[in-house]
Order: structure tokens, then C-alpha cells, then sequence
């Protein structure tokens, strides 16, 4: 079974989050920030993770950043959350390693659930891309 | 002159008598010496009578000289006053009784003579003064006659006839200036019927007379001016007069004073014009007092500005400040000068720029978000104008601080509450549409299957219009970054239109893309947002459109790629058209007829303010209740210069 980690701090989101996807038959765990997060990876590795970027203790950037730095972790997709405002980061966080952005408020689940099964079906990325500017 | 010499006493008479007894005194004398010598023997008798004959004599002779003798000069001399001889006096005066009454004589006469001079003197002076006048008058005659034929000759050759002389005096009498002709010394020769009018005082009145019987209110140098213009340089004078009515009235006039001269350059007399202009003035003087009193007023309002205001002349015064222009210096000076307020803001302003360009082209400069001594400001620098001519340039300083922190904290509210708002939203929608994911099968009560449906649509439309908020704060801050790159705009054109095609379009209506004869450059700008603003105007196309088509098309226009989308839809009413691109203006103006489900109404304002950042330009091209309307927008080409990013 493909097992998906949330990290999100705002409850409405998160429980969303976790019925799409356990409604779409996915083995679902969670978390409320970047430490967390962390933690849950140490005891059971995810297919692929669902990152908030603003979030307390540790934010998404940081926790992109552990997760890739561990050759252990950094092979596994992240795909950020983020809200309208804060395109800025999220493309910080593309050059960084992430997979992919989506801006919640502008999917519907089913949309989110078919964005997670395409990044699952076409690739794992092994290489942090280089920045180009 | 018989009764003068009855008078007197008859001289002769007295003489007469001394004279007798005279004879006699000698004669006895010279008997008794006779008789003495021829009687040898002198006898006593013939000594005694000769001793009384020589006394007597002798008395007779101390008689005729300190008696006789004097009066006698005295009568010559009293005759010979009253000859009329009044010099003489009795001179060699004896200190005896003839002496005192030749002495009151002499006083007598004296007071006499004294009398007599003065008497005659007056008589002198009268006769003279009666020949000067008649001179005088003699003179003016002659002056006037002068005067009158110099003005017929000044006004008509021809008319030397008494006819034209009356027809000018009637033309004179008949002008509403009072005209008065005197003579050099300014005697009055002639007044037509103005002056009563005038000056109260009929022209019979003041013949012969002085205008200075009106006049002579005004200070000497006034005169003195007036005389030397008039009499020595031979000049016309005008100028303005403050005169005396005969009722003691102040009036006010224009007056002209013209020399009368000959032909051969004499001065004969003077010609005045007098015009009342008191109810001029008057009128002038409540103008002025207005001025004044609206200057205060503007003043006043000018100080009471929360605005620095600063007026300068086009020769660079400074003709006025207020006091918070002062302030906003933050120094106070007796004496500002354009170049004292150049040099003080000269890190953050170029002031002499701005003013020489008000001045010379009449240009407005406005620069905002200014940093002077920690406050942030608005510079306006302005060319007052008055009938298309600069009169001055007006500098205006206005604190824009807490204005600025204001929008500020706006803005953040606004930015921030889209975004708490966006997160909620977002949860209510997702979990109505999980609920139809999930269970949409058991949900067997189709009104409870409509009530979710709504609360999914409520939440769709409450995102879209938090979305237009926030792009709104963004776009108006000036946030929005533009990632420019080269693309083609028909292919964008195309997605978009396929977009629309695959979530399904209204049955009756065509959304079609007219390809370009031609292959068309790459636009340059920011393809996302090109996109949003497409979306906007196709979508909006679509909205109104129930029946036709709804077509998209490009062309190349002035070096721009010009995108126009045009429907068949209801269209937009002219007066309507104007609100468009403008803030949460829907094409139809009320608040209660607007059209919620149709959006905010800030999809054109936000695309325009898109359109704009990336130096196009969005504008209604036409439209018609009824039959449709066409909306175009422009963006710049890709070239040599800028497509190398």
C-alpha cells in the first residue's frame, strides 16, 4: 500500500487532506509541523510526503532541507502546500528538491488526489536540480 | 475862498498900526534932537523929553522885533499853508509865548501835512486800481476773443461764423464733462452747464473766478506738477482729481488741462475737462475692498491648510508661504528665498527643475512617497495660470505619513484576511466535495443533496472573490512581479479557449479563435498573467452571452500585438461603458441591480492594472445593447532588445 505523510499544522487541513486520501485507499500519517514530521519518517518511510511550507517549530523549507540532506530521505517526492501569497517560497522550495507546488485553495480533493498520483506514477527524483538564474 | 480869507486876521490892519506908531516914536525922536541942537543951551525940559523920546522909541523898537516881526512870518507862513504849501514851518522859534503858538502851529500843521499825504496816496491807489481793472477786463475780452476764435479755428477751419460758435457752445453745454476755459492766470472765462452739475456752482458763479473754488484739495506737488506741465512746457495734464462740491461734497474726477496757444506759440489761456467719476471710484473702491477682503479670506483658508504652501513669481519671489510650509522645512526665516527653499531640498526634490518647467512649459510635477526629515511627503509644483499666461508657480508640500502608514496597515489587513479567510473556505468546499466523493451514493434526500451543493457553491464563489482581494492588494501595491518571456500568443489562445471547451460551454454559443493571416512576432510579457487576464475577458464574454459567439483574434497594431475578444452578447449601455476598469464596477451602475453571481466586478480592474504593469493597454472597442460588445488589449512584442532574456 502507498503510504503518504501530511505535515500540516491547521487541523481543517490536515483532516481534509486525510480523508482524500484514505478515500482514495492510501495508507495516510500525519504531522503538525517539521519536527514531527521528521520523527514520523525515522519510524516508517513514506512512498511520498504532502508539505505545508508555513508552519511552527520547523517550516517546510527547513524540513525540505533535513529530508534532503539525509541520503536516506532525499529520495523520497515532497510535494508543498502553499497558499497564494507565498508562491515566492514555493518555488524556493522547487530549486530546493520538491517535486512539485499546489496552491490549496485552488483544487478540488479530486484534483489534489489525480496531482499525487501523477507525481507517483512518472517519477522519483534522486538529484537536487541545480538553480538557475 | 472869500470865507477862508474872512478867517484870517486882515494882516494889514496890524502892520498898519505898528507901523504908525513907528512914524511917530522917530518923528518925536528926531523933534526933540532938533530942538536940542538948535536951542543951544540944552535945557532940563528939552533933556527930559529927549531921555522919554529915546525910551519910547526904544520900546517901540524891542516891540517890532520879538513881536511884530515874528508874527508877521508866522502870518506869511499861514498864508502860505493855506496856499496848500504844506512843507513849510515856522522855524528860529522863541522860547516865549510867540514860541509856543508857532510851535502848535507847526503841529497843526503837521497833522495837516500827514493827513494830506495819506489822502492823496489813497486817491493814487484807487485811480490805479481802477485803470488795472478796467485794463484787466479790457484784457480778458480781448483773451476770450482769442480763446474763441484759437478753439473754432482748432475745431473747424471754416467756421469763424457766430452760427458755429454757438453750435459749440451748445455741443459744450451738452457733454456731460464740464468744461471751464480761463485765461493764463486761471481766471474763469467761460463754464459750460456741466459744471453745475459737477460742482454745484453755476457758471455765472464763478466767472472771472479760480477752479480753485473746487479745487485745491489735492497736495502742492500735485499743482506744481500740474502748473509746469501746463504753462511752462505748454502740455496737456491729466490726472486724477479729488475736488469740493459747493455743498462741500467730495467728488472725485478725471481732469485735463490743455494749454490754449497762438499760432505763434503764445500762451492764451487753458482748456480743463473735468468727468466725475466718484460713482466709478466708488464702485473701484468696493472692488478693492473686496480684493481685500477675499485675499484675507483666502489667506486665512491658505493658513488653516494642513497642506505647506508656497507661491512664487515667474522672477523667482517668493510672494507667499503659510506657516506649515514652515514647519515642514522645519525652519523659520525672515526672508525665504526660491533659492533658500532650492538648497534645503535639494537631496530629495529637484525644486528649480520642477519650477523653471511650470514656468516655461507649463508643466505639473508631482513626485510622492517623498523622505524629508522623517516624515514621507507629496511634492506638487504647479504653474498658476491666468489666461493661458503663467502668473506664478505654486509649490505644495502635503504630509503624506500617516496616510501612507494607514494604507499600509490596510493593505496587510486586507492581504492577511484573504488569507485567513482562503484556509476555512477551502476546508468547507473540499469537504462538501469529499461528502459526493465519498458518500454520494446515500445521499438519498435530494434536498439535502441541493443544501450540500450550495454550501459547495457558496464556498467556490467566497474563494474567488477573496482571490480577486487579493490579487487586488497585491496588484495596487505593486507587488505583482512580472516574469516577462517570449511566447506565442495564439498558442496561449488556444489552451485557454480549450480549457473553457472541455468544462463545457453554453448550447447555443461558439467560442471560436480566428488564426492570424499571417505568422505573428512573440509577445513579450508575463504569460501566467496573460493567461488570468484572458480567462477574465473570455470568461466575462461568456457570461453575457446567451446566444452567437464568442471570438478571439489577433493583430499586429503600432508595433503591438492587440488581442480583442468579441461576443454577441447583451452588451454595455454607453454611460455604463465609462465604469468599466474601474474598482467593483460591474457594467450595470446600482448596488441592487448588480449581478452577484457574476462576480465582484474587479476581473477588469485587476486586468487592466495587469495589462498596464506590463506596459500594454486594456480598452472597451465597442459595444451595443443588444448586439454584443468587443474588449481589446495590447502587449508588447518580443524583439532584439529584450528577447535575449
Amino acid at each position: 500500500m502507498t503510504k503518504i505523510l501530511i505535515v500540516e499544522d491547521d487541523p481543517l487541513m490536515r483532516r481534509l487532506y486525510q480523508k482524500i486520501f484514505t478515500f482514495e485507499k492510501y495508507e495516510v500519517e500525519t504531522a503538525e509541523n517539521g519536527e514531527e514530521g521528521l520523527e514520523k519518517i525515522k519510524k516508517s518511510r513514506p512512498t511520498i510526503i504532502l508539505c505545508d511550507i508555513m508552519m511552527p517549530k520547523m517550516n517546510g523549507l527547513e524540513f525540505l532541507d533535513k529530508l534532503k540532506a539525509d541520503p536516506d530521505t532525499k529520495k523520497i517526492p515532497v510535494i508543498m502546500l502553499t497558499n497564494l501569497a507565498g508562491q515566492s517560497d514555493a518555488e524556493t522550495a522547487m530549486a530546493k528538491g520538491a517535486v512539485k507546488y499546489i496552491v490549496k485553495s485552488e483544487y478540488e480533493p479530486k484534483q489534489i488526489a489525480n496531482m499525487v498520483k501523477g507525481v507517483l506514477a512518472g517519477y522519483t527524483r534522486d538529484t537536487v536540480p541545480t538553480v538557475h538564474e | 475862498m472869500k470865507n477862508t480869507k474872512s478867517t484870517y486876521i486882515p494882516h494889514s490892519l496890524l502892520f498898519k498900526a505898528i507901523a504908525r506908531i513907528v512914524v511917530v516914536g522917530y518923528g518925536s525922536l528926531a523933534l526933540s534932537i532938533f530942538v536940542l541942537f538948535t536951542f543951544d543951551a540944552p535945557t532940563a525940559a528939552g533933556l527930559i523929553v529927549i531921555g522919554f523920546s529915546f525910551l519910547f522909541l526904544t520900546l517901540l523898537l524891542f516891540f517890532h522885533f520879538s513881536i511884530i516881526t515874528p508874527l508877521r512870518k508866522m502870518i506869511l507862513i499861514m498864508n502860505r499853508c493855506r496856499l496848500g504849501e504844506m512843507s513849510v514851518r515856522v522855524q528860529n522859534l522863541t522860547h516865549d509865548e510867540i514860541g509856543v503858538v508857532g510851535e502848535t502851529f507847526n503841529t497843526l500843521v503837521d497833522a495837516l501835512e500827514t493827513s494830506h499825504i495819506t489822502l492823496e496816496k489813497e486817491m493814487s491807489t484807487r485811480a490805479k486800481e481802477l485803470e488795472n481793472r478796467m485794463n484787466r477786463v479790457q484784457q480778458s475780452n480781448l483773451e476770450l476773443d482769442k480763446v474763441q476764435s484759437a478753439i473754432i479755428n482748432i475745431l473747424d477751419d471754416e467756421a469763424h461764423s457766430n452760427e458755429s460758435l454757438r453750435k459749440f457752445q451748445l455741443a459744450l453745454d451738452n457733454t456731460s464733462d464740464h468744461v471751464v476755459i480761463t485765461n493764463t492766470d486761471g481766471e474763469i472765462l467761460y463754464a459750460n452747464k456741466a459744471v453745475t452739475k459737477i460742482t454745484g456752482f453755476q457758471p455765472e458763479e464763478i466767472l472771472g473766478k479760480n477752479p480753485r473754488l473746487w479745487g485745491g484739495l489735492m497736495d502742492l506737488e500735485f499743482y506744481q506738477k500740474l502748473w509746469h506741465t501746463i504753462k511752462t512746457e505748454k502740455k496737456s495734464f491729466v490726472g486724477e482729481v479729488r475736488n469740493k462740491r459747493k455743498n462741500g461734497e467730495i467728488y472725485f474726477a478725471t481732469t485735463t488741462i490743455s494749454p490754449i496757444v497762438d499760432s505763434q506759440g503764445d500762451l492764451l489761456g487753458f482748456v480743463g475737462v473735468e468727468r466725475d467719476v466718484t460713482e466709478m471710484k466708488n464702485y473701484q473702491q468696493n472692488l478693492e475692498n473686496l480684493v481685500t477682503q477675499r485675499t484675507t479670506e483666502l489667506k486665512a483658508s491658505i493658513e488653516a491648510m494642513t497642506k505647506g504652501y508656497a507661491l512664487f513669481s515667474p522672477t523667482g519671489e517668493v510672494v507667499f508661504y503659510n506657516q506649515k510650509f514652515e514647519d515642514f522645512l522645519g525652519e523659520s526665516h525672515t526672508q525665504w528665498t526660491l533659492e533658500k527653499i532650492i538648497g534645503k531640498l535639494e537631496n530629495v526634490y529637484d525644486l528649480k527643475s520642477a519650477y523653471l518647467n511650470s514656468l516655461q512649459h507649463t508643466t505639473r510635477d508631482q513626485k510622492i512617497d517623498i523622505e524629508y526629515s522623517g516624515r514621507i511627503y507629496k511634492f506638487t509644483c504647479s504653474p498658476v495660470q491666468d489666461e493661458s499666461k503663467t502668473i506664478g508657480v505654486l509649490f505644495l508640500m502635503e504630509d503624506i505619513t500617516e496616510r501612507r502608514i494607514m494604507e499600509r496597515s490596510r493593505d496587510e489587513f486586507f492581504s492577511i484576511a484573504s488569507h485567513e479567510l482562503r484556509t476555512p473556505l477551502t476546508a468547507i468546499r473540499g469537504n462538501v466535495s469529499l461528502i459526493f466523493d465519498m458518500f454520494g451514493e446515500e445521499i438519498k434526500i435530494p434536498e439535502v443533496k441541493e443544501m450540500l451543493q450550495d454550501i459547495h457553491e457558496s464556498s467556490v464563489r467566497l474563494i474567488g472573490i477573496v482571490n480577486d482581494f487579493l490579487n487586488l492588494s497585491r496588484a495596487e501595491m505593486g507587488k505583482i512581479e512580472y516574469k516577462k518571456q517570449e511566447f506565442q500568443l495564439g498558442e496561449l489562445i488556444i489552451e485557454t479557449i480549450q480549457e473553457y471547451q472541455s468544462a463545457g460551454l453554453t448550447p447555443n454559443v461558439v467560442l471560436e479563435y480566428i488564426e492570424p493571416q499571417t505568422l505573428l512576432p512573440s509577445a513579450y510579457a508575463d504569460k501566467d498573467k496573460v493567461r488570468e487576464v484572458l480567462v477574465n475577458l473570455i470568461g466575462n464574454a461568456l457570461k453575457f452571452t446567451h446566444q452567437g459567439a464568442v471570438t478571439v483574434s489577433v493583430v499586429l497594431s503600432d508595433g503591438n500585438l492587440q488581442v480583442s475578444v468579441a461576443d454577441t452578447g447583451t452588451g454595455i449601455s454607453l454611460e455604463n461603458q465609462n465604469l468599466l476598469f474601474h474598482k467593483f464596477q460591474q457594467a450595470t451602475s446600482s448596488l441592487y441591480t448588480r449581478d452577484t453571481t457574476k462576480g465582484t466586478g474587479l476581473g477588469l480592474y485587476i486586468s487592466r492594472l495587469i495589462i498596464e504593469g506590463m506596459g500594454g493597454r486594456i480598452w472597451i472597442v465597442r459595444s451595443e445593447v443588444g448586439k454584443g460588445s468587443t474588449f481589446a488589449f495590447t502587449l508588447p512584442i518580443a524583439n532584439q532588445g529584450t528577447s535575449g532574456v
